[in-house]
């Protein structure tokens, strides 16, 4: 373990640039297999960091908090939050789209980049996959507790019941919703936790006392590291992966169907399942930006989880990013050319109505600002990226409540327009639901492998063989 | 029958303070309440309760209850034909917020839940629509309500209203002090009140004042008149909370004697309304808007017109067929121009080239309005009617007499009828005087049978300081309120459904008015309590009314007859016959015309430019919610939308946009008003359509002892009002336009609850979008455009839309469906109430509604509309458009054929059944509220928080009363609705337990068939204008599906597909020619501008490619 070796400069290789010829290191700092199962094993075994401690128990009250609130809401009524006639849906719903979206860049990286080899995914796939898991977490508490009756919301799940002899409404685009977040999450939670297990076996081995090597040991599943094992986990992974990728495209197309099946002017749109999958890509990258740049700075990950990893992320925000502004656009477009007065005053009254402000807000954030990773600096500076990723999680909640409240708020009939005005608890649930996230982020860093250490070896096996037949061969490995 | 004699001392003699907050005292409350209004609640005996009040109801026509109360048994034997379960409907007739109300009492169990009008009775049979003659007029000559009398029924079961007799001893403590609040009991007051009687009879009542309100009960005249004939020395006086007697003394002064005015709308071809709310705030509203809507069918020749020059957009401006803004001071002006023009006889013809109505200045537009409608008035000698507010002064109320009289239509349009007033003779104290007098220790006793003269009188006469000088005051209150203060007894005056009484109609017909229930409250109606007073303790009240009765009669008078009187409800045949007088048609000599601006008195100040901050005007109304603050603890009044403004549970000083900027002074914002030493501070309300330099405020807000809906101030901590007062601002001698008023902002804001445009006035692009929605959600035309192209307010699409999916299969049965004839609708609110009183709606605070939650099930929608064209020029800003229009549409579930609800609804809460009627399956709902997402009418409604128990029917969590209390509230309630708990939507149900009942009926009583007629909803009963029709469209033969199959009738939003069955019949202006608009002239070119929505549409002349199957018959 004293033999980790962490190189003190980042940029003493400059793997951010793919030389024609010679690719990128996938991490730097010379590592060998063992200081690489050192270095990410050195999260959990070391003792935490005091900045773990401030962050955890600010975490954990705000999570207590969020729980309260959802204690009084269901005491006392959803009428604590702000909604209103005709805004029936706000804040609950934005933020659920909100943490969908953002689930969606954990299954994007583990299950499509698997899929075309794409081996840089290897040093954030896990924290990508953990996030994925705790923003369904957050997302699937919201519609939950968002019915008037919260404890029956158990009826939107089909279920042969016995007083009622009924199924739920199939054409209803809620229900297709519990499908869609249901497997979505399901999958995910297999694919995070399978794809642990070897990593979890490491744990074990390098567990010192009996109870956590105990409770490794259960995770373990009995994981031996035998060919027989790596065979059948290898088939499974992949056969998991073919599983899930068409699932980044299905969540958020369903989620969009609760909008675009409605015939409410700005709901009612058919550009809206590859917007949305667009948008919930972009505010993925952008959140496993944000967690990242400071987690591989606070436990010195950064020869694993290197700028490269980050600039790709970057590159990839870039382009989402321009297809949501693309999307804005055609939305224009469309109620133009539509000539439908309805489509034309929701949008005109977006950008220029009393929610001018959310509009521009959510423009100057999605559209302008990953602008900025055009430029190499931004891409490849961590605090730069960081401020910018931070921007897309602020753009990307207002893109949700932009859709939700401003198409809501003014309809078909003006003499019932509204103007809607969030509670308290509206704002100390959404600020909740980021303490039951971190926490469960936080416990995740503590406990469990951040990186996933038997796919970064192997990406290293293959960088290793590629370096050595570098010079005339030049043929593609994976 | 006697009173039960003193049998207990007063064992109750014992502080509120003490009681107030311990378990003993909920347990007295509960006995405080008759036995059965206290056993029901308790979910004990249920029963019990029925069988008592079934009993009560049963005798309730033949005996005073009140008495009887101990021989009330259960049955041994059921009567014939009463089934438990069923309701039973009574006649009654009774006075209720200055109006004459004659109805027919719903109740259930013996418990009164609705009420609605009488349709037997002659002054209603006298109006009946005549839309379709061919005898089934009956079943649907429902003669409506108004808003008041529908929400009457939630003041019965008031747990604010006094429950018991108080006396407070003045001697010791302050007056407000609770600690001098004794509660006393019937015996002891009835003890004093006979020792008291004789005493008066010595003296001849001398230092006796008795206070009342004009009433229109023949038995409280006789009552003050044989007073005043025992005690000769005693002093009558007469105020009124809400001053209009100035058209009285103008008959008067003309030569009409003690006549009263009674209008003949449906004799009218013209009505000119100066000032003059006649289908809203006029006492018999709900008569003249059915008269009105009589001669609104729009056929030429048929079609009556209607002008309306004022002040404040009112319910008959909106329903006007031109309306004119101008300042309610200056109304004198405009009828001396008048009456020029008639005096001259000339009619004016416009020429052909010249420019549209709305291309003139305001002084021309004045000139050419004045011009049409005196040649209008001219071309209708005898069936015009010309009518002015009677807050106007009283040259203004004889100029308007003189009109009509020069035109010939006193005795037909303007009838003076001879209504016999025994009270009209006797001498009487002026308010002003009593206050002198008492001032001058010259009264010792009053008796104030009126509701609260010490909040409702006008504040330069202290009422209260006089009567805290008068050493015994014996006051009938509702509640514990301003003026029980200063009383030393305070009685429980009983509601009108608790009491007997009688009441002369309109037109002078007799009717009577019979207990539903007994008291609740242990209270007592104004009658008795004057009987009690002057010492007739030996006559119940009961056979006091028969008395009068007989007397009315004449000649003999048996008990089939009373029995008659009071199953119909009214006496056949006592209209009151029309005098026999001549109103001089000469102005008086030389005299000065009071009220009129003495800048300029020749001249009318109109535009913005004319406003200054120094020189407005504010004209008081009575209150559309709460009248004159007597109706404040009624929590459905308080929170129903007053009709222009859409403001609830407040008042405010309503200004126009143009006196707003130029005052500069924000939505919302305080204003400091101010004439002399007088001044108030209220929120500013911006509206459309105001005067420029007017304000209009109502009255009867602001109260201080109201109850836990209306207001109540206990002390600095302890304390909520509703609205402002503005006793000081308002003058006794100068009833309802104050002139001469400085406003100063205050730029404090105050939060405003309204139920529509919660913020759009500020906002250009959102007032634009309005402007060009409005006219395709209510289409209009002109009846020039209508009589040139019947379907001119049709949609055409190229291309019939296709459904996505199979549609509901429909049972052949029935196929419920509605029609909203917007031509007759005028707005007035009965039915927002109804829907409310029937359907167990609850309300939800101020708070909640200006959080857009409010749960009326079906609301109006009020569109301002405007020549859209003429604004963009004139303006270029949609926040002032130039002569802003108010359309009104009423607006509920409209039970789409492919309801866009049921389809999103992930637990199939909401679904169709086979009728055709979008249900609600509440105990499914799990409150995903989609359903409402995707509500384009946005009518659905959703229980935020657990509006019936928390908010309950009363407000009543305001302080946490006791439980006895949510209790006797919610007998209110319509036992056939269920009552939705929170996390649920709902939304009009096409009142569907009465056409479940409807189809019982049908089984059990008739031919097992429904016929047309049958089953009503309650909004439609409740119109007054009829302008609801609620049918089966499978019968062809129905009304329903006659009317829509008429051109005029459109589905709103019909473009989406959602195929709505409940339809609109478009709005047709009748608009002299030389008043019209550009838009108005050019119809074709309207049409095609309102429809581009499409692109293709086209006005004129069409008549194919229909939007849906049916085809539109074209005549």
């Amino acid at each position: 373990m004293s033999s980790i070796s962490i190189s003190s400069n980042p940029r003493e290789i400059d793997n951010t640039v793919d030389i024609p010829g010679r690719r990128a290191p996938l991490i730097t700092g010379k590592q060998t297999l063992t200081s690489v199962t050192d270095l990410v094993c050195s999260v959990a075994e070391n003792p935490q960091p005091t900045l773990w401690y401030v962050l955890f128990g600010f975490s954990l009250l705000t999570a207590i908090m969020f729980l309260t609130c959802i204690g009084y809401l269901i005491l006392t009524g959803v009428g604590i939050w702000g909604n209103m006639n005709p805004v029936f849906w706000a804040w609950p719903i934005v933020n659920f789209v909100f943490w969908v979206g953002i689930g969606h860049a954990g299954t994007l990286i583990s299950a499509i980049l698997f899929l075309f080899r794409q081996n840089w995914r290897t040093s954030i796939n896990r924290s990508a996959e953990a996030m994925t898991i705790f923003a369904v977490v957050c997302a699937a508490i919201f519609p939950g507790i968002h019915v008037g009756r919260a404890w029956l919301a158990f009826w939107l799940v089909p279920y042969p019941s016995l007083n009622l002899w009924m199924w739920p409404q199939f054409r209803s685009p809620l229900l297709w919703d519990v499908f869609a977040v249901g497997t979505y999450a399901t999958t995910s939670l297999l694919f995070w936790y399978m794809g642990m297990v070897p990593d979890i076996a490491t744990y074990r081995d390098r567990a010192k006392k009996p109870i956590s090597r105990f409770i490794y040991g259960l995770l373990a599943l009995g994981w031996s590291g035998s060919a027989r094992h790596w065979m059948r986990y290898e088939k499974a992974y992949t056969l998991l992966a073919a599983l899930a990728a068409p699932l980044v495209l299905s969540v958020h197309t369903v989620v969009s169907f609760d909008f675009a099946v409605s015939q409410l002017p700005g709901w009612h749109t058919t550009i809206f399942p590859p917007y949305f999958v667009a948008g919930a890509i972009f505010s993925g990258f952008a959140m496993v930006l944000t967690l990242l740049v400071p987690v591989r700075r606070i436990y010195k990950l950064e020869n694993l989880i290197t700028l490269r990893h980050l600039d790709n992320m970057n590159k990839i925000i870039l382009a989402t990013g321009s297809l949501v502004g693309l999307a804005y656009a055609t939305e224009f477009f469309m109620a133009w050319y539509s000539m439908n007065n309805n489509e034309v005053f929701c949008f005109t009254n977006r950008a220029f109505g009393p929610y001018w402000w959310a509009y521009w807000t959510m423009v100057s954030c999605n559209v302008i600002s990953p602008q900025l990773f055009w430029f190499k600096k931004f891409r490849t500076t961590p605090w730069m990226m960081f401020i910018v990723s931070i921007f897309v999680n602020i753009g990307m909640w207002f893109e949700r409540f932009v859709i939700t409240v401003t198409s809501l708020s003014r309809d078909f009939l003006p003499a019932s327009w509204g103007y809607f005005r969030p509670t308290m608890y509206d704002g100390l649930m959404f600020f909740g639901s980021f303490g039951v996230f971190m926490t469960l982020f936080l416990l995740f860093c503590r406990f469990l492998p951040v990186i996933a250490l038997s796919e970064i070896k192997w990406t290293m096996s293959v960088e290793a063989h590629r370096d050595a037949h570098l010079g005339g061969h030049g043929h593609d490995h994976h | 029958m006697n009173y039960p004699l003193p049998q207990q001392t007063n064992k109750y003699f014992r502080s509120l303070g003490d009681l107030q907050k311990t378990p003993e005292f909920e347990e007295f409350l509960n006995r405080e309440f008759p036995t059965a209004a206290s056993e029901f609640p308790e979910g004990v005996s249920r029963r019990r309760w029925v069988q008592l009040m079934g009993a009560s109801l049963a005798f309730g026509g033949a005996v005073g209850c009140r008495y009887n109360r101990e021989e009330f048994a259960e049955f041994v034997v059921r009567p014939e034909g009463r089934v438990a379960g069923l309701p039973q409907f009574f006649a009654t007739n009774f006075e209720w917020a200055g109006r004459a109300v004659h109805a027919l009492a719903t109740c259930r169990e013996g418990r009164p839940i609705k009420l609605d009008g009488n349709p037997e009775h002659p002054i209603n049979r006298a109006s009946a629509n005549q839309d379709f003659k061919d005898g089934k007029d009956k079943k649907f000559d429902k003669v409506g309500t108004d808003h008041f009398t529908q929400a009457a029924i939630l003041s019965l079961y008031d747990p604010d209203r006094l429950g018991a007799v108080m006396f407070r001893d003045r001697s010791s403590g302050s007056a407000e002090s609770q600690e001098a609040n004794q509660v006393a009991d019937w015996t002891a007051f009835v003890a004093m009140a006979t020792s008291q009687a004789k005493a008066w009879e010595t003296s001849k009542g001398k230092g006796l004042a008795i206070l009342f309100e004009p009433t229109m009960s023949p038995s409280f005249r006789r009552w003050l008149a044989e007073t005043k004939a025992k005690y000769p020395e005693a002093s009558l006086v007469e105020y009124e909370s809400v001053y209009r007697r100035n058209q009285a003394k103008a008959i008067s002064s003309a030569g009409g004697g003690d006549s009263v005015a009674f209008y003949r709308l449906d004799e009218a071809k013209v009505i000119v309304a100066i000032d003059d709310d006649l289908l809203g705030s006029n006492l018999n509203a709900v008569l003249y808007a059915r008269q009105f809507a009589k001669n609104r069918n729009p056929v030429e020749g048929q079609m009556n017109r209607l002008y309306a020059i004022e002040s404040q957009y009112s319910i008959t401006g909106s329903a006007a067929d031109f309306r004119f803004a101008m300042k309610s001071s200056q109304m004198g002006i405009i009828l001396d121009r008048l009456e020029k023009m008639i005096d001259e006889g000339k009619s004016f013809e416009g020429n052909k080239d010249e420019s549209p109505y709305n291309e003139l200045k305001p002084s021309e537009k004045l000139d050419r309005a004045l011009e049409t409608i005196a040649s209008d008035l001219l071309a209708n000698k005898g069936a015009s009617l010309l009518t002015v507010g009677q807050h106007q002064e009283i040259a203004v109320q004889e100029a308007a007499l003189r009109i009509n009289s020069k035109l010939g239509n006193i005795g037909k349009t303007f009838t003076l009828l001879d209504i016999p007033n025994p009270l009209a003779k006797l001498d009487k104290l002026r308010l002003d005087d009593f206050v002198a007098q008492a001032n001058n220790a010259e009264i010792k006793t009053a008796w104030v049978l009126a509701p609260n003269p010490a909040f409702s009188v006008a504040g330069d006469i202290d009422v209260a300081g006089a009567l805290s000088k008068i050493d015994h005051v014996i006051y009938a209150a509702d509640a514990d309120d301003e003026t029980a203060v200063y009383a030393e007894w305070t009685v429980p005056a009983a509601h009108p459904l608790e009491a007997w009484g009688d009441v002369y109609a309109a037109d002078g017909t007799y009717g009577v008015g019979q207990p539903q229930i007994e008291a609740l409250k242990g209270a007592k109606s104004l009658l008795e309590i004057g009987m009690i007073l002057s010492g007739s303790i030996d006559i119940a009240p009961s056979e006091y009314v028969k008395q009068t009765a007989a007397k009315i009669v004449g000649g003999s008078f048996n008990e089939r007859q009373w029995k008659d009187i009071l199953h119909a409800g009214f006496l056949s045949d006592t209209a009151a016959k029309q005098a026999k007088v001549t109103i001089a048609k000469e102005k008086p000599a030389a005299k000065v015309v009071p009220g009129i601006e003495k800048a300029a008195p020749e001249e009318v100040l109109l535009g913005v430019d004319s406003v200054s901050r120094e020189n407005l005007e504010i004209v008081f109304y009575a209150s559309d919610s709460v009248y004159d603050g007597r109706l404040a603890n009624n929590g459905w009044l308080q929170e129903l939308p007053q009709p222009i403004t859409k403001l609830t549970w407040d008042n405010a000083a309503l200004m126009s946009v143009g006196t707003a900027n130029k005052l500069g002074l924000k939505q919302g914002e305080l204003v400091k008003l101010t004439q002399g030493e007088a001044s108030v501070s209220i929120p500013v309300f911006i509206v459309l359509g105001q005067a420029e330099g007017s304000i209009a405020i109502n009255l009867g807000y602001g109260r201080s002892r109201a109850g836990s809906v209306g207001g109540m101030i206990r002390s600095a901590k302890d304390q909520f009002t509703v609205g402002t007062n503005l006793s000081s601002m308002r003058r006794w001698n100068q009833h309802s336009i104050v002139t001469g008023v400085e406003a100063r902002g205050t730029s404090v804001t105050y939060k405003l609850a309204t139920t529509q445009d919660h913020f759009a006035i500020d906002d250009e692009g959102g007032m634009r979008e309005i402007a060009l929605r409005a006219p395709q959600l209510v289409r209009e035309g002109t009846l020039d455009e209508y009589t040139a192209s019947k379907n001119f307010s049709q949609m055409h699409l190229h291309h019939a839309a296709e459904s996505m999916w199979k549609e509901p299969t429909v049972n052949e049965n029935h196929a419920w469906g509605m029609t909203i004839d917007l031509n007759k609708c005028i707005g007035c609110n009965a039915c927002v109430v109804a829907c409310q009183a029937e359907n167990n709606v609850p309300i939800v605070g101020k708070e909640q509604v200006s959080r857009g939650r409010e749960m009326h099930w079906l609301r109006i929608d009020r569109y301002f509309s405007c020549d859209f064209d003429v604004t963009e020029k004139a303006e270029n800003d949609f926040r002032n458009p130039v002569d802003p229009k108010i359309v009104m549409q009423p607006m509920a579930c409209a039970h789409c054929e492919t309801a866009p609800c049921e389809q999103v609804c992930p637990v199939a809460a909401t679904v169709h059944t086979e009728e055709g009627i979008n249900a609600m399956a509440y105990n499914r709902c799990i409150g995903t509220r989609y359903c409402a997402n995707n509500c384009p009418y946005k009518v659905r409604r959703f229980n935020y928080f657990n509006f019936n128990q928390k908010y309950g029917y009363f407000y009543g969590w305001q302080d946490n009363r006791e439980k006895v209390n949510t209790k006797l509230q919610s007998l209110v309630l319509n036992p056939e609705v269920s009552v939705r708990g929170r996390g649920v939507m709902e939304k009009c149900t096409y009142c569907i337990q009465r056409v479940q009942n409807g189809k019982i009926q049908a089984r059990q009583t008739g031919d097992g068939l429904v016929h047309d007629g049958d089953i009503r909803s309650a909004c439609q009963e409740a119109c007054p204008t009829q302008a609801i029709v609620f049918g089966d469209l499978n019968d062809k033969n129905s009304r329903v599906s006659q009317l829509q199959n008429d051109p005029r009738c459109y589905g709103v939003l019909e473009d989406l597909n959602i195929k709505p069955r409940t339809k609109y019949l478009s709005r047709i202006r009748n608009v002299p020619k030389r008043l019209m608009t550009h838009d108005q002239l050019h119809p074709t070119w309207n049409t095609s501008k309102l429809h581009d929505d499409h692109g293709h549409e086209h006005g004129g002349d069409h008549g194919h490619d229909h939007s849906h199957e049916e085809a539109k018959a074209t005549s």
